[in-house]
Order: C-alpha cells, then structure tokens, then sequence
C-alpha cells in the first residue's frame, strides 16, 4: 500500500510538472509570441519579400537604375545600376542593413503588385511568378551623374527640379557610396566621418548665407512700400553696440545704393538692417517658405529648416537672420523651392520623385499628379526678384555662373560657419533657375567649406544648367 | 477493454496517419510516391504489431503500444516532411550556385527503419521475458555496464556541437549515455529491491553520482538532469522517505552552484536562459530562433509544410517541438505534451500493478525516464528552462533514443501483464 | 489535374490565397483526429479505473475438476473449482484451494492465468507436483484435459 501511495503521489508530481510547462507555453503565447514574430531576428518576413521580384526603379526615360534579378525560387539580387550617383535618392534594401530611401518609401509598391481577381487567377494558372510595380522616377539620370561629376572631390549637394510642376530632375549628396558592396563596406561606412550614409539634400542643414537674402528680398517687396526706390547708405558696416556690427564682404561699402544693386552686390549691410526694419514680418515670409514647416512630400523626407523667432531686444539676432547667419539653418532642398518658387511666379510646388507606377508589363498602373503647397509671393513680386536675380548674374556676385544664351538667373551665398568654436571656411552656395523667360529648372548647389568667393558653387550650377538645357 | 474499442482506436490512428501522409503527398513539388510507402509501411509493422500483442499477450496494457506508436508517426510524418523542405532547399542552392548548398536529408526513411527495430525489439521482449523479476540478481551486471557505457563518451566520444556524447562506429554514430540509462534503472531497481536503511544507499549513491560527474564533463547536463530525475524518483518510490528527497535536492542545488562557478559553459547558458533576446546574434541564436517559430505558429499554425524551419537549429532533432508547432500550431503542441503524459500515466500504472518491488522499481524508473526527458527538452526549446542538448522521446530524429525508448516501454509492458492490485 | 497539382505546390511557398484554404482543411483535420483520439483514450481509461474494483472474469472460464479426492477432503469427487488469474494450492490455509492433506506441503501449487494461457508451477512442495504423471518443475503450461496430481488429489483442466 505505501508504495502504491508513492506512486501516486510521484504521477501527481509529474503532473504539476506538465501543467506548469502548459502554462508556460500559454502564457509565451498570449504575452510573448507578438514581440518574438517581430523582432528583426526574424527571417520570415525576408523569405516572404524573396517570393516577389521587386519592381524597377526607371529614371524619367525609362533607364533602369536599380532592377533586380532572381537567381532562385527564394533569392533576388538587386543591381543598383544608379551606384553611387543616386545612392542617397533611391536607397537600398537589405537584410541585414534595412531599407532606406526610394526603396523604403515605396517599399509596398515595389513588393507586391495589385491585381484584380482575374488577374490573380490568370497568374497562378499560369504559372507566372509573383512581381511588384515598376516605378518610374523623375530624375534624369544625365543629369544626375553631371551633377555628381561636377562637385568633384568636394562635399555638398545638388538639386534640380521643374519649378512648374516640382518634378526633381536630380538629387545629389556627396560623399557618396555604391550600395552594389554595401556588405563589404559597412563598417567603413559607418566609421567615415563624412557619413556619406547620409542624404545632404534633404538631411543636412546649412546656414544659407547670401542666398537666405531672397527671402529677406521678397519680404521687403511685400511688406514695404515703394522699397524699389528707397535709396540706402552702405557705409560697409552696420553697427548694433559698441561690441557687435556687421561687415560687407572684404570691408567694402557700396555709398548709396538702391535694392537691386544691393542684392547684387550682396550687401550686409542693406540686408541687415532691412531685416532690423521688417522684424517678425521676415520670420512671417520665411514661413511661407517653409522654414519651421515640414515640406510635405509622398516620395522624400525632408528636415524641417529653421527661422529663429527673434527677440525685440537682439537687433543683432535680427540682422544675423536677414542675411542668412546666425542661426538660420536650410536644407539644400529648401533653397531649391526657394528658387522654384520665384521661377514659378511665387506658387510653391510639392517636391516629388515618382511620376508613374507600371504594371509588370510596363503598362501603366498610376499617373501622379503635381499638387501645389502654398504661394509664397504675387506674380508681381516673384517678377520682380527674377529681374534681380537675373542682374546678381549679369553684373554682380553671380557673374562666374553667366553664359551666353542661357540667362541664368540666381543668388550666391557664402555661409560662415563655426565647427568647435573654430571658424571654418565658408559653405559655397548658389540658387538659380533659367532661362529667365519661362523656367524650366531650378537648382540649388552647396560645397561644403567651399570658400570664400563662391565662384565653386555659382559655376557648377550654371554648368549644370548648361548640360540641361543643351 | 473490448476488442471492438481497441480496434476503433487503432483505426483512428491509422485514419490520423493517412491525413498526416496525403497532406504530406500534396505539398511535394513533385509527386514522389514516398509519403504513401511511409505511410503503408507504418501500417503494416503497427498491424502486424498488434495481431502478436492481441494473440499472445492480452493482459498487458493496451494504450502503451498505441501511443507509443502515435508519437513515432506524428515524429515520421514532420522528419519527411523535412526532408522535403530540404530537397527544396538543395534545389535551390544549386539553381543559385552557391559553393556549399544544403543536404538532401533522409530522416523519415531512418527513422522509419529505427521504428521498425525499435517495434521488433519491443515485441521480442514481451515474447522473450518470461519472468522478469529474475533479473533482479544481475545487478553487478548492471553496475558495470553503467559505468561502462557512462566512460565511453568520455574516453571514445567525439564532441559534437559542444557536448561530447557521441561515439562513432563503424560510420554509424550512437549515444552511449541513452544504453547507460537503461543500465542505471536496472541497476537502482535491483540495488534498491533490498532496501531497508541508509546503508543501502551507499553504493548506489556512488555510482550515480559518478555517472553525473561523466555527463557534467562531457558537458551533456541535458542528459544528467534526467539521470538525477530518475534516480530520485526511484529513491523516492524505494524508501517512501521525503527527507531523502530533500538531502538529494539541497545536494543537486549545491553541486550546480559549484558547476555554475567552475564552469563557464553552464553560466552561459543561464545567461542565454535568462535574457535570450540580448544575446540574440551569437550565444542564443538557436534559443531566439526557437521561440520565433514557436511566436509564429500561433495556436493553429501556418499548415503543414508551410513553416519555416529553416530557420531553426536541429529542426529534426532537439528543436523538432517547435518545427511541428509552428506548421500545426500550439494546439498540436498540447495534444503532445497529453499524449506523453498519458504514456507516462499508464507506464506508472503498470508500476502500481507490479507484485514485486524489483519489477516496480524498473517500472517507474523507465516512466519517469521518459517523461522527465519530455519536461526538459520541452521546456528547453520553449526557454521555461535552460536549453540542454536531449532529444525528444519517439518523435525526434535519432536511433539510440528511438531503440532505447522502445525497449523501455517492452520492460514495461511486459511488466504491466502483472495481476490486479 | 495536373494545373491543381502545380497550384498545390505553389502552395508550399505560401503563394496560397484562396487555394490555401486547403492547408487548413488539414490542419483542422488533424488538429480534429488527434484531439478526438485523446478523448476516446481518456473515456476508456476511465471506463477502465472504473471497472478496476471489480474482477474481471477471465473470457475463457477455466475450471479444475476433482476426479479423486479423499476420505477427509472438504472437495469431493466431481466438483468443480473455478481457476482466477492466480490460484494458489496448498495444505496453508490462505492458499485458494486448501488441502488438509499431510502429503501436502503449506505452499505446494500454483495455477496462474496470463495471456491467455494457463500455466502450472510446483512452489517447492516436499513431495512434488505431477502432470498427466510426469513431475513437475518449475512453470509448465497447461491445457485441456491435463491432469494434476497434487498429494492424493488429481484433478483435470476443463473448460
């Protein structure tokens, strides 16, 4: 009997044994199971994106760019035809490393493609293998190594876009990487300094300089009245206190001058203290350009740029504003609208990437339509700025951007900046578009400590321009 | 039991197997036959199997044989459909020209053919053992063989994937410290047949804890978990005194935390057993790997074949839980675990109809061998406890462990022909 | 049907869809047998304990048949005593069959049941067991008609 007892009592044992284990198992499922699927330690997700062939990636003449290619049931290998040149615009996909760019925002178009019933049906009896959507871009892809090529050796970015409808011509970051050996160059990658990982023209935020007084210029026109014929003294400096003043490039002083001149010759001094006369009205105009907003986009993330909200009592902070310093920061991107912007009669364009979605035939599936944001300025005023812009090229700071039978019209810029408290050679800008009758692109260029002049950048725009147009 | 109820159950396991089968049939890419002879060959050892059981040995237990053989096709059924995911794979490989493309694997054939050793064994001992309490006299035997089969590993084995308990013969790899199992009940049945004080316990104390010093060094804890298990239940049934019980456990807590300061494979794998998803690219792959095929299945899982085992460690061996789990979800999981626990019931049940304690003894030493095996590799591979490298009983892939579980169950159906209480 | 098959091994991918609906079909098919089965197993093994209190009478009822008894014996010449799954046959008073025979040792016989077979074993008695005249040792099998001498009684398996 006793022993009998034992046994009993070992089967009950055992069975608490199993009951507990039970409950384990329950209690992983109901509380435990959601966060184990989603981890990134989970292949499953990858095997299921290896079933489709992902969808190209065309530039505006339907070159491919990025296309991939099955090398079995469950694998694919993407050829990033675009290397290095549109590595930031378009992004890649990896397993290891995510999804970045292009390839991120319409990741769900490229993986899988929409079909009706019939369609469905018509695929599976015919064996024919899964595809996702094909998109065609707006970049020209000529456009785009041109722009590449050209900022050489340097670091900075480039834009171009159609200031009619917002279409991006090309984007361009550089230092830049070929997403072909992204595995092989990780490490690398991410130890550069540089963070050539990084998209500069929607990412990077730059004080604007000079080419920030496009602004202060269009927000004088609105809110002042008859500044076209005010006559300013440019006595080559601009003084708030004992301590604090601004300076002309190289101390000089321009003696009396009018608006335009003191746009093309880009004055401090007459920006300044215009900045000093509008006060909140030029943190008003600088919003209707975007600045503190987030540029909407289906296609690009853009980081919001920056217009301080000055104080009544820093007439410093003001004038620091007015002329791009301080702590006014712009995305390469936002300068690029900036001069759309006045090349399209003040209407701001949403910026966009894709223009077509195609079926796996190349058929089309979607047409995407340009969509206004918002209206800086009147025809009026954006008529005006235009003929200055056009003067900066023709006589003043913007002459190394002129060629003949082009009329490019724009804005230089040199940007101070300090790194570590250290002062740095300047960031070299230009914004422009062209011809002046009827724009048909707008870009926008920055070389990273470029230089004083900023004869880099006004020249590789206008040759920009030039591979453009001819 | 009636006749007609036995034969019902018998059939509904064969109606189980078929579906298992022709599922499996469907979701080859081509229509290999192989499912379908699997599935007769099954047919025929259970049928053949049981006319022999019904004709000449009707006291015995019934259940025993059935469930037994339920979890070896529940086991064959996911092992070839393995395989076919394997074949795949390969294919695939060689379509990509990678340099070192996957195994073809066999495993539902092998363990097709183990299963079929594994019965023939079974069916021998049950016609062969006529009165099994004579074995009580061999212990030495046993002892010896324990210890020998205990210190093959460690002096002959080759160490794979970390433990070392295998020994390769003649190509063919086996598992002595399985066959030392079956030593070691023999022997703490026979040892412990006599007890009557502490003094008994002196010499089977050595021996076990020799056994678990060989398994520590090979670093096979799985497999000195369960001898302990074993041991203690055997003491428990023997000596009917819980303070032993207690001294041996105050002893096994001790022992570990010296192990756990001494070795650095056992804090490892605590470490891996406590924060499974901070180690999750190196040290608890397989761990993290596991419990994401677990997450995945959900309670009804994804459908046969259409899991992905790949991605998971010893798929067909330690980790096999998860692989059926995450293709028929937790719900098959659970039918499992009951199933294993109804075994478990009825070979104890055979330990309670056993008139003499040698026979007992040996009962509940081979339950619970099976049983506690089932705890810890479930709980294992579901991280309730720290993973060890065991299999689990009948359904993993595996030769020893099929062949020895059979013969377990032999003895214990043989035992179970006992009279009433 | 060769186009079901191809869908069908689409299938293994997960391409599925609406064909996938047959994975469940499975999935719920076993799920369904394998609980059921554990459901019929669990109601016999009831139906079993239940049954446990009772003695299971043997299918084959199998009896001894007194064909000499003697003078003292309380089991006279033609009665018949059922065989159980154990019977135990000495002078002993808690043996099944008592025999008051000083020829007879405490423990002499034993007729055990199993598997449906009868078998006979000589417990070590003094003065032996005999079947159908030979003696006995150790466990014979035992079958209709045979006779066991045990002492001065013979009886014969009938049944």
């Amino acid at each position: 009997m006793d022993l009998k007892n034992n046994i009993k009592k070992v089967l009950i044992i055992y069975l608490l044994l199993f009951l507990m284990l039970f409950s384990y198992i329950g209690y992983f499922e109901v509380f435990k199971a959601k966060e184990a699927v989603e981890s990134s330690f989970n292949s499953r997700l990858w095997v299921k994106r290896a079933e489709v062939l992902r969808g190209t990636i065309y530039d505006r003449n339907m070159t491919p760019i990025s296309i991939s290619k099955k090398i079995n049931d469950t694998k694919a290998v993407r050829d990033y035809r675009g290397t290095q040149y549109t590595a930031q615009v378009l992004g890649y996909i990896d397993e290891k490393y995510g999804i970045t760019g292009l390839e991120k925002k319409y990741d769900n178009v490229l993986s899988e493609e929409q079909l009706d019933v019939k369609e469905t049906i018509t695929n599976l009896v015919e064996g024919k293998n899964k595809k996702g959507h094909s998109i065609v871009t707006t970049l020209d892809m000529n456009l785009q190594k041109k722009c590449y090529d050209l900022i050489g050796d340097n670091k900075g970015a480039a834009i171009c876009i159609n200031p009619k409808t917002g279409e991006i011509l090309a984007m361009v970051s550089k230092p830049s990487f070929d997403p072909n050996s992204l595995r092989k160059d990780w490490k690398s990658l991410l130890e550069n300094e540089d963070s050539p990982l990084l998209n500069r023209a929607t990412n990077g935020l730059y004080p604007p300089g000079s080419t920030f007084k496009t602004v202060t210029l269009v927000s004088a026109l609105t809110n002042i009245s008859n500044v076209e014929n005010q006559t300013f003294k440019d006595s080559g400096k601009l003084k708030f206190n004992e301590k604090e003043w601004i300076e002309n490039y190289n101390g000089a002083a321009f003696g009396s001058i009018k608006l335009n001149k003191a746009f093309y010759k880009s004055s401090n001094v007459v920006f300044g203290g215009l900045g000093l006369t509008l006060k909140d009205q030029l943190y008003a105009t600088s919003e209707s350009f975007y600045f503190n907003k987030t540029i909407t986009s289906n296609d690009i993330d853009i980081k919001k740029s920056q217009f301080p909200k000055a104080k009544a009592a820093e007439p410093g902070n003001l004038a620091q504003s007015a002329i791009g310093q301080g702590t006014v920061l712009a995305t390469p991107m936002e300068m690029a609208i900036i001069a759309a912007a006045v090349a399209n009669d003040g209407v701001i364009m949403e910026p966009y990437l894709v223009s077509k979605i195609l079926k796996s035939d190349n058929s089309l599936y979607k047409n995407i339509t340009s969509q206004q944001l918002g209206t800086a300025m009147t025809k009026d005023i954006s008529d005006k700025v235009k003929k200055y812009m056009r003067e900066v090229v023709l006589y003043g700071t913007g002459r190394s951007a002129n060629i003949k039978g082009l009329d490019i019209c724009g804005k230089t810029g040199t940007a101070d900046f300090k790194k570590n408290g250290k002062d740095m050679p300047p960031h070299s800008w230009f914004i422009g578009f062209a011809p002046y009758n009827n724009p048909n692109i707008a870009v926008a260029v920055i070389i990273e400590e470029g230089g004083r002049n900023s004869e880099k950048a006004a020249s590789i725009a206008s040759k920009i321009i030039n591979s453009y147009e001819r | 039991m009636g006749e007609n109820k036995q034969i019902r159950l018998l059939l509904l396991i064969f109606l189980f197997g078929a579906v298992g089968f022709l599922n499996l049939f469907l979701i080859q890419g081509n229509k290999e036959l192989t499912p379908i002879i699997l599935y007769g060959v099954i047919i025929l050892l259970m049928s053949y199997s049981y006319f022999i059981i019904k004709r000449f040995f009707v006291d015995g237990d019934t259940f025993i044989f059935m469930i037994a053989c339920l979890l070896t096709i529940i086991g064959i059924i996911f092992l070839y459909r393995l395989d076919i995911l394997n074949l795949y794979l390969h294919n695939q490989d060689m379509l990509a020209n990678v340099k070192q493309p996957r195994n073809i694997t066999n495993y539902g054939l092998k363990q097709l053919i183990y299963f079929a050793i594994g019965i023939t064994l079974y069916l021998i001992i049950i016609i062969i053992l006529r009165n099994f309490k004579r074995l009580r006299k061999y212990k030495y035997i046993y002892l010896a063989a324990t210890l020998i089969f205990m210190c093959l590993s460690t002096f002959f084995g080759t160490e794979i994937l970390g433990a070392k308990n295998w020994v390769f013969v003649f190509g063919y790899s086996f598992q002595p410290s399985e066959f030392g199992k079956i030593f070691l009940v023999l022997y703490l049945a026979s040892a412990l047949d006599k007890y009557e004080s502490w003094k008994d316990l002196i010499e089977p104390a050595v021996l076990v804890t020799i056994s678990l010093l060989f398994m520590v060094l090979q670093r096979d804890l799985g497999s000195a978990l369960i001898f302990f298990g074993i041991s203690v239940t055997m003491l428990y049934i023997a000596s009917s005194k819980f303070k032993y019980i207690l001294t041996c456990l105050v002893l096994f807590f001790v022992g570990s935390f010296i192990s756990y300061k001494l070795f650095y494979h056992i804090r490892k794998r605590i470490m891996i057993w406590k924060q499974p998803w901070a180690y999750a690219n190196n040290e608890s792959y397989q761990v993290v790997q596991s419990l994401i095929a677990l997450g995945e299945g959900g309670l009804f899982g994804k459908g046969l074949g259409f899991g992905h085992p790949e991605f998971v460690f010893a798929n067909a061996s330690d980790f096999i839980f998860v692989t059926i789990c995450e293709d028929l979800g937790m719900l098959m999981g659970f039918a499992i675990l009951i199933l294993f626990f109804i075994l478990f019931y009825r070979c104890m049940r055979a330990a309670l109809r056993a008139k003499d304690n040698f026979s007992r003894l040996v009962a509940v030493g081979y339950s619970s061998m099976i049983a506690a095996q089932t705890l810890v590799i479930v709980g294992g591979v579901t991280n309730a406890v720290p993973l060890t490298g065991i299999t689990l009983p009948l359904i993993s892939a595996g030769g020893s462990s099929l062949i020895i579980t059979y013969f377990a169950l032999g003895v214990i159906q043989k035992i179970s022909e006992e009279g009433k209480m | 049907m060769r186009d079901w098959h191809k869908l069908v091994s689409l299938c293994i991918r997960g391409d599925g869809m609406s064909l996938a609906s047959l994975k469940y079909v499975f999935t719920i098919g076993l799920l369904a047998i394998i609980y059921f089965i554990i459901a019929y197993i669990l109601k016999l093994i009831y139906r079993d304990v239940k049954e446990e209190g009772r003695e299971k009478l043997p299918d084959k009822p199998l009896g001894l048949e007194v064909l000499k008894s003697f003078k003292e014996g309380k089991l006279k010449k033609g009665s018949i005593v059922p065989i159980y799954k154990e019977t135990t046959i000495g002078r002993g008073k808690d043996n099944t069959i008592f025999i008051d025979d000083p020829f007879v040792s405490t423990k002499h016989a034993r007729i055990i049941i199993k598997n449906n077979s009868c078998y006979l074993e000589d417990r070590g008695s003094t003065n032996g067991t005999l079947l159908n005249g030979e003696i006995v040792t150790g466990i014979v099998k035992l079958k209709r008609d045979d006779q066991i001498e045990i002492g001065k009684m013979i009886f014969k398996i009938i049944g």
